[in-house]
């Protein structure tokens, strides 16, 4: 019997086959803790167990696992580290022919939670708070650690992540994986979480972990769709980009409340503006930039005059895909906390140009870029609504008042890194942004300017957030 | 819509607005850049500490304009509105 310290441990091996009891028992250091077999991972026989449980942390084991050398003793001086953690998970590895494999994961997201089960095999529990939220529940099946992890995040226990592979599993398998009769108690318990954390809806369940959940459009509050463009023919073609967008979003958008500020240089062609005013009706506000090119100043002129509660910053250059793409950024645009949503965009080719924004080791990225159309990309990360930690502004939504807090963006960069300040600045207020791949739109991305980088502006903007340019929080994925 | 549109005027005034709080929190997010790398003097985090300052003063000073406050007193009413939505 080990000496009980404040991180001893014990894992209740809940019906693991003697074979892979005998592997676990191997791999856990002996002044870790204990492991105490169960017979069954029955709900009920899992919370008597808690219940005689005499070490400080606690975790259910239900599937074949082993822990990694020095793991044990990590996730110990974790909660040595952080006392106010109730909840540690852990990456994992896993063994192929050609060796072993991890699995990261991002860091607690709540958003993330309600599409996929992505905590795994081994969560520590400290043993007061796991009594304290009830023990797992009889009648979720394989849903039980799913059905546990929401209801930690929506009693808002304190959540870590270690990221480290502390824990071997015998094969790979999709995070969150289903039996066929895990699909309902899966749904029941999405359905219980999002009645209990603002409302949702569950569209489908995914026997390969991945789940389809929407949150709901409270009301219908007027949007301000912002357009900076030249507002000129392609050259040597009667064809606009900001037509075809105009005419993209009124033909196949079903949200009903939203205006057009279009903010167009003084060099525009009247025949463009004139069908433009011809597609948007009274929904179009016209304003005219007359300064140099500088695409955060227009941006600021068209927020400035829009009305809507809530601002789309829109570049001329996109065709809407997905009719209810409005509706599926306003309803995370609207969460409590959110600060701007952004969406999924395709390159005109049919690959991914945006999945939201990765910035690695002092470089900033788009997720996803010029992958196919329809990858999952790593942990189905482009298959969630997540957490991300910034979008790109050719297509974001936010509420105006939180673009105005953050004093909007910045003329400092006119042309590059404007959205990647916005988005570290919301993030610096304490908001979050969120992105969907419900909304999915093209985007003929630097067809209609100049895209290259100046100096000043990486000097402008990694000046300011050179410190933050490393955030795998939410992706933990090296480019 | 255009019935709430702000005036020229107050576009101006806020624009101003918008690009001094920018500021403001790109300065906050210099000093912290310099605090982690560059282990700064005094002087230098002072200087900066300065420029900041000197910009939220002006923020202030133009929140006490008697544009600004007419603008406020006739959106006040949407704020309202727009706080019981959220």
């Amino acid at each position: 019997m080990p000496a009980v310290t404040p991180e001893t441990l014990t894992i209740l091996a809940a019906g693991l086959p003697d074979g892979a009891l005998a592997r676990l028992r191997d791999s856990f250091p002996a002044d870790a803790g204990e492991i105490v077999a169960l017979e069954s991972d029955d709900a009920s026989v899992v919370g008597a167990a808690i219940d005689l449980v005499s070490t400080p942390l606690v975790a259910v084991v239900s599937r074949p696992l082993v822990f990694a050398p020095g793991a044990a003793a990590d996730i110990a001086k974790t909660f040595i580290a952080h006392p106010e953690t109730e909840v540690l998970y852990t990456d994992e590895g896993f063994v192929t022919e050609a060796g072993r494999s991890d699995v990261l994961k991002p860091d607690p997201a709540p958003e993330r939670l309600r599409n996929q089960y992505f905590w795994g095999d081994l969560v520590v529990f400290r043993t007061g708070s796991l009594r304290r939220l009830g023990g797992p529940r009889e009648g979720f099946a394989d849903a039980t650690a799913y059905d546990l992890a929401l209801r930690a995040t929506r009693a808002g226990l304190s959540i870590r992540h270690l990221a480290t592979p502390a824990v071997v599993v015998d094969a790979e398998a999709k995070l969150g994986a289903l039996d066929e009769s895990s699909v309902e108690p899966a749904r029941r318990a999405l359905e219980q979480h999002l009645s209990a954390t603002g409302g949702g809806t569950v569209r489908s369940i995914g026997r390969d972990g991945v789940h389809d959940t929407v949150r709901p459009v409270q009301g219908e509050p007027l949007i301000s769709i912002v357009i900076p463009t030249r507002g000129q023919y392609l050259p040597g073609s009667t064809r606009s980009y900001l037509v075809d967008a105009i005419e993209s979003i009124v033909e196949r958008s079903t949200y009903g409340n939203y205006e057009f500020v279009v903010v167009v240089d003084d060099v525009a062609d009247a025949g463009v503006i004139d069908r433009v005013a011809e597609l948007a009706g009274d929904r179009l506000h016209l304003v005219t930039w007359t300064e140099s090119f500088n695409f955060s100043g227009k941006i600021n002129l068209g927020v400035l005059n829009a009305v809507g509660e809530y601002v789309l910053i829109l570049n001329d250059d996109v065709r809407v895909l997905t009719p209810d793409w409005l509706e599926a950024m306003l309803a995370l645009a609207q969460l409590p906390n959110a600060g701007m949503s952004g969406c999924m965009l395709y390159y005109e080719d049919d690959t991914i140009q945006h999945a939201g924004h990765h910035y690695w080791r002092g470089d900033t990225i788009h997720v996803g870029m010029n992958l196919p159309r329809g990858t999952a990309g790593p942990t189905d990360g482009y298959r969630v609504e997540r957490e991300v930690v910034g979008i790109t502004a050719a297509c974001a939504m936010m509420r105006r008042s939180v673009y105005l807090e953050v004093g909007g963006m910045t003329t400092l960069l006119p042309g590059a890194f404007n959205d990647v300040d916005l988005c570290l600045k919301v993030l610096q207020q304490g908001y979050d942004i969120l992105w969907t791949p419900h909304a999915e739109l093209y985007h003929y991305e630097s067809k209609t300017r100049d895209a290259r980088v100046r100096h000043y502006e990486v000097a402008t903007a990694w000046g300011r957030w050179e410190h933050r340019m490393h955030q795998p929080g939410y992706w933990p994925y090296p480019v | 819509m255009s019935a709430d549109r702000p005036t020229p005027e107050r576009i101006v005034e806020e624009r101003r607005v918008l690009e001094l709080v920018d500021r403001i929190l790109g300065l906050e997010a210099e000093l912290a850049r310099v605090s982690v790398y560059n282990n700064p003097t005094r002087e230098q985090f002072e200087a900066l500490e300065r420029e900041n300052e000197g910009l939220r003063q002006q923020v202030a000073a133009l929140h006490t304009t008697r544009t600004w406050k007419a603008g406020r007193a006739v959106l006040a009413p949407l704020r309202i509105v727009s706080r019981g939505r959220s």
